[in-house]
């Protein structure tokens, strides 16, 4: 029974140290103070056999809860919080006839004699075969005969896969009219992901004229047919108000069936929405769980968001070292915030260890971005030589460029320490400095 | 003989490609050559191709010798099982979980012999092909025993005498059985009267005679099919138990399960519809069987209880097991993981039990890459999160606690996680997911309150809190929202308030502590009022109508215990 003292662990504690064992009654009722003691027992074998994973454990226990020595001695001894890997996952079950363990494939060469009797839904397979390089060598314009030869015989999947193929010039040249054409006539056959790119093309007047309206009524059909990114497309519509009259609740309830469907790009829409009460009752607990959907896809916009949301403990528990591990998969995917926190982070020794040398790489990486916080901060490295030998040169450089941002407070903050700044440099380095700005300001405004 | 202008290639064919291997300038050394070459590698085929060079410079080729490998048969082999039912009596072998435990350890050998359990064990001649398939049955056996006599207290040898003796008895039970002519009628009703005319038990009978018109079958959909045929019979409603036997193992095989389900773009989708079936909710999926529709029906109505057991077995085993949920799209393992929780864990609790709830965790905790207490805590947290809504998480970590586990740490790391729910969510957006209509909020807190009080797992100060904490988030929500006061609008004729107020007294959505205390205050309230009666039928201007209500609201008082 839960919550109630287990005759084994009863007669373990009788045979331990008064210290141990009052601390392990406690931890079990979920006391974070004597987790955390009997973790470190544990840890440094303090009257009791050292036990890596018992430490673990108890300490695990202590953190999850808030202490932050538990988490400092977790970091410590090399355990990553966000993806703990100390002992091994339970074994897996053996599954003989797993469902789905491989795609089956029809035989090249049936397939081959097939497609060269005329039979279009193997024109179309042998297409892919060469599109995809299954079982043939990878040979586009071989794929482009084949699904031509499928779709001039009226094959519906043949026209899309051809339609595909002129619209990303894949073994054939681009060529956006031509694309639209057959996705048409794809789409007129009912195959939902014609439609959906039939309805991108008219709404971005690709191939032909830009008509919203018509590209919302394409992407409806393939929404009826449960298209993700076609639900996802009107959502955005609706939000808009595209080729639709904008309606937020309409929004939401298109973003909910899209990202249900695992939609990444209507997960981080959603969980905007919920985050600002928009359309719907405000749920920054769902909106966290949907921007870590989408984060674990990869949206590095979402990655982000979820970073943030941990590092300020608003709506779920903080968690500094996960946040700075979302907000390194969203840097490093190129996210100018991301990175410009990620090197606060660094600095600070905020859920990574303190490191100005890492700090200064990402705020440099923000700054080349434009980022103005992060010039800002690179400056006060290269002025205080943390991270970098001090050059107040570029110290000046980035104030300059921060001082030019639209941020006002950052304006603020760089003009006064530019005075303060000038002060110190003679007149060759500010020449130095000005014609390094210059330079740095017209790469980035080109 | 040949001239100069001839040379003869080999080819192998690898990869179900023909490539040149070698060029040799005699006919009867390229055919040694290419038998050698088979013989020696592993290549599917090889062939020489006689290549004539004509006098005006073409060239002609002419396959002279061709050779394909045989295919070498792969020993047949038990897949390991971690656990095993014990059974103690014949009766037992016969039933679902005996049953599992055959279809899982001999899978191998069921696909390619294209049998079920039942079959087999219903069958004397399908016994006997496999007691001589080579070491096949002594090592089930033997798997068997080793994994059942540590629980079963005794040795294995004791154990392994037993399972010889029982298969046996089986196999002489099947044979006395096997009728001297077989029947040629396949519809239900006469199976049935034939298993009636023998000594047998008419359901072993049965069973017997339906096993041996399926071995004529030769896929699992025409199995299912035959057997759809009988369950449509009249006759078979009292035998509903067999049907549900034959289905639940044609619902083993991997094989058989893809083809039942049609298209499925991965694991995740695939686990999702298969939980809707077994509940009797799904849509058929492109390319599904045509059976799909009367099985999804049966499963509906409740009448496979069996099979659904199987289905849901099957849900378990596959998250236990390392097969990606997400195999095409690696990126979306995560939001399968998601997917596949959300549809497991309901308002009502976890589909399958505990077992179902495990196999989540343990999901959960391969994702994490971590095991043991640690990553116990990882993996519960992970689900939570996921899971969001306090109701669910409650529902879900009860079924864990269903789970005996030897290490006490483990029921520390849930003890807490409870603690969490009960301290640390204060208010019913943390319990139920706002997006829901206020009455599926209500019902939600309702029924995760009674599963609290109905647990057997909890202590008793653990349930208390918990108990505590939702009666008092509910009373909250309904003070917060005014729901009392929107039921009981002024507006309104007294008698559809007092009407509505009753029955959301008995609706179910209330937890029998503060918050239907609140509601049945109010509805006291308004019987304590001077002449309520003839209040009420003031308020409604047909006599008649207002009679009708008022004798309606006396017998919602009595069901909603006023009148106790």
């Amino acid at each position: 029974m839960l919550g109630t003292q287990q005759g084994g662990a009863a007669d373990r504690m009788a045979k331990e140290p008064e210290l141990v064992a009052r601390n392990r009654r406690l931890a079990e009722t979920g006391d974070c103070v004597a987790q955390f003691n009997l973790g470190n027992m544990y840890r440094i074998g303090y009257q009791i056999k050292a036990d890596r994973d018992l430490a673990i454990k108890w300490l695990s226990l202590a953190a999850r809860q808030g202490h932050e020595e538990a988490t400092e001695l977790l970091l410590d001894m090399g355990v990553d919080l966000s993806s703990p890997a100390s002992v091994d996952p339970p074994a897996s079950e053996i599954v003989a006839d797993s469902l789905f363990a491989e795609e089956p494939r029809e035989d090249p060469q049936t397939l081959l004699a097939a497609a060269e009797a005329g039979n279009a839904d193997a024109q179309v397979a042998l297409g892919n075969a060469y599109r995809f390089g299954t079982d043939f060598a990878v040979d586009l314009e071989e794929a482009v005969r084949w699904y031509r030869s499928a779709a001039s015989q009226g094959a519906a999947l043949g026209q899309y896969a051809l339609a595909t193929m002129f619209d990303r010039g894949l073994g054939v040249e681009q060529d956006a009219a031509e694309a639209r054409s057959w996705y048409t006539k794809a789409a007129l056959q009912g195959i939902s992901g014609a439609q959906f790119n039939l309805g991108n093309m008219i709404f971005q007047g690709r191939g032909g004229e830009s008509n919203p309206e018509v590209a919302a009524d394409w992407f409806r059909k393939a929404a009826e047919q449960g298209d993700a990114a076609a639900l996802f497309a009107l959502g955005a519509l609706y939000e808009r108000g595209a080729g639709l009259p904008q309606d937020e609740l309409q929004a939401v309830k298109h973003y909910r069936d899209a990202a249900e469907r695992g939609d990444a790009d209507a997960q981080f829409n959603l969980a905007n929405m919920l985050r600002e009460g928009r359309g719907t009752a405000a749920d920054p607990g769902e909106a966290a769980s949907l921007y870590r959907r989408a984060g674990e896809q990869g949206l590095a916009a979402a990655q982000f968001n979820y970073g943030l949301m941990l590092a300020t403990g608003q709506t779920i528990a903080r968690n500094d070292t996960a946040a700075a591990r979302w907000l390194l998969r969203a840097a490093e995917q190129g996210d100018r915030r991301a990175q410009y926190f990620l090197g606060t982070f660094h600095e600070q020794g905020r859920g990574v260890s303190r490191d100005s040398g890492a700090a200064f790489e990402w705020y440099l990486r923000a700054a080349t971005q434009g980022d103005p916080r992060a010039q800002y901060d690179l400056a006060t490295l290269y002025a205080a030589g943390k991270g970098i030998p001090a050059d107040l040169v570029e110290a000046h450089v980035w104030l300059s460029l921060a001082a030019g941002s639209t941020d006002a407070e950052v304006v603020e903050a760089a003009s006064q320490a530019l005075k303060s700044l000038g002060g110190e440099l003679d007149g060759a380095a500010l020449v130095e400095a000005e014609r390094r700005f210059r330079a740095r300001n017209s790469g980035s405004a080109s | 003989m040949s001239g100069r202008s001839t040379s003869f290639e080999i080819h192998v064919l690898r990869d179900k490609r023909w490539v040149l291997t070698e060029i040799v300038g005699d006919e009867a050394n390229a055919v040694q050559f290419a038998d050698s070459l088979l013989n020696k590698s592993n290549y599917e085929a090889v062939r020489v191709v006689r290549d004539f060079k004509r006098i005006d410079g073409l060239h002609s080729e002419t396959v002279v010798h061709e050779k394909v490998a045989v295919a070498q048969k792969a020993e047949i082999t038990l897949v390991p099982v971690s656990d095993a039912p014990i059974c103690t009596e014949l009766a037992h072998v016969y039933d679902l979980p005996s049953r599992l435990v055959i279809g899982r350890l001999f899978r191998h050998y069921l696909d390619e012999a294209l049998i079920t359990p039942t079959e087999l064990l219903h069958n004397a001649r399908e016994m006997k092909r496999l007691a001589d398939k080579g070491r096949l049955l002594m090592s089930a056996v033997d798997s068997v025993a080793s994994l059942q006599a540590p629980g079963g207290g005794e040795d294995s040898k004791a154990r392994r005498d037993f399972m010889h003796k029982t298969w046996d008895q089986l196999y002489a039970r099947a044979r006395n059985a096997t009728p001297e002519k077989p029947s040629k009628s396949s519809t239900f009703k006469d199976l049935l009267v034939a298993a009636g005319k023998t000594a047998e038990e008419e359901d072993f009978q049965c069973l017997l005679l339906m096993s041996s018109q399926l071995l004529e079958l030769r896929g699992w959909l025409a199995k299912l099919d035959k057997v759809l045929a009988w369950a449509a019979e009249e006759e078979a409603a009292p035998h509903f138990a067999l049907i549900d036997g034959l289905i639940a193992d044609l619902t083993m095989p991997g094989a058989a399960v893809q083809d039942l389900l049609g298209y499925q773009p991965n694991l995740g989708n695939a686990l999702c519809h298969l939980c809707d079936l077994a509940e009797g909710k799904a849509e058929p999926a492109k390319f599904a069987s045509e059976s799909f529709a009367a099985v999804n029906r049966l499963f509906a109505e409740g009448r496979l209880p069996q099979a659904k057991e199987t289905l849901l077995n099957r849900v378990a085993r596959e998250l236990r097991s390392a097969n990606p949920l997400s195999r095409n799209e690696p990126e979306k393992e995560y939001e399968m993981f998601v997917q596949v929780s959300s549809r497991l864990v309901n308002f009502q609790g976890v589909v399958g039990g505990e077992t179902l709830a495990e196999a989540l965790l343990q999901r959960s905790a391969k994702l994490q890459s971590m095991g043991g207490v640690s990553g116990f805590v990882y993996a519960i947290d992970e689900v939570l999160g996921i899971l969001g809504d306090g109701c669910r998480c409650t529902l879900f970590l009860l079924d864990l606690a269903k789970i005996p586990r030897e290490d006490p740490g483990f029921a520390a790391v849930l003890a807490q996680s409870f603690g969490d729910l009960a301290r640390n969510r204060q208010h019913i957006d943390r319990w139920a997911p706002l997006r829901l209509p206020p009455r599926e909020r209500m019902a939600a807190v309702t029924g995760c309150n009674r599963a609290i009080c109905n647990s057997s797992t909890l202590s008793d100060g653990l349930k208390a809190e918990l108990a505590k904490r939702t009666d008092t988030i509910l009373a909250t929500y309904l003070e917060e929202d005014k729901v009392i006061e929107k039921i009981d609008n002024p507006d309104d004729p007294l008698a559809f308030r007092a009407l509505r107020l009753v029955k959301f007294c008995s609706s179910g959505v209330l937890i029998a502590g503060k918050s239907l205390d609140m509601a049945r205050q109010r509805v006291l309230d308004h019987l304590r009022q001077p002449q309520f009666e003839a209040k009420f039928l003031a308020s409604i201007p047909d006599q008649a109508q207002a009679e009708r209500h008022l004798r309606e609201f006396h017998r919602l008082l009595v069901g909603s215990g006023f009148g106790s």
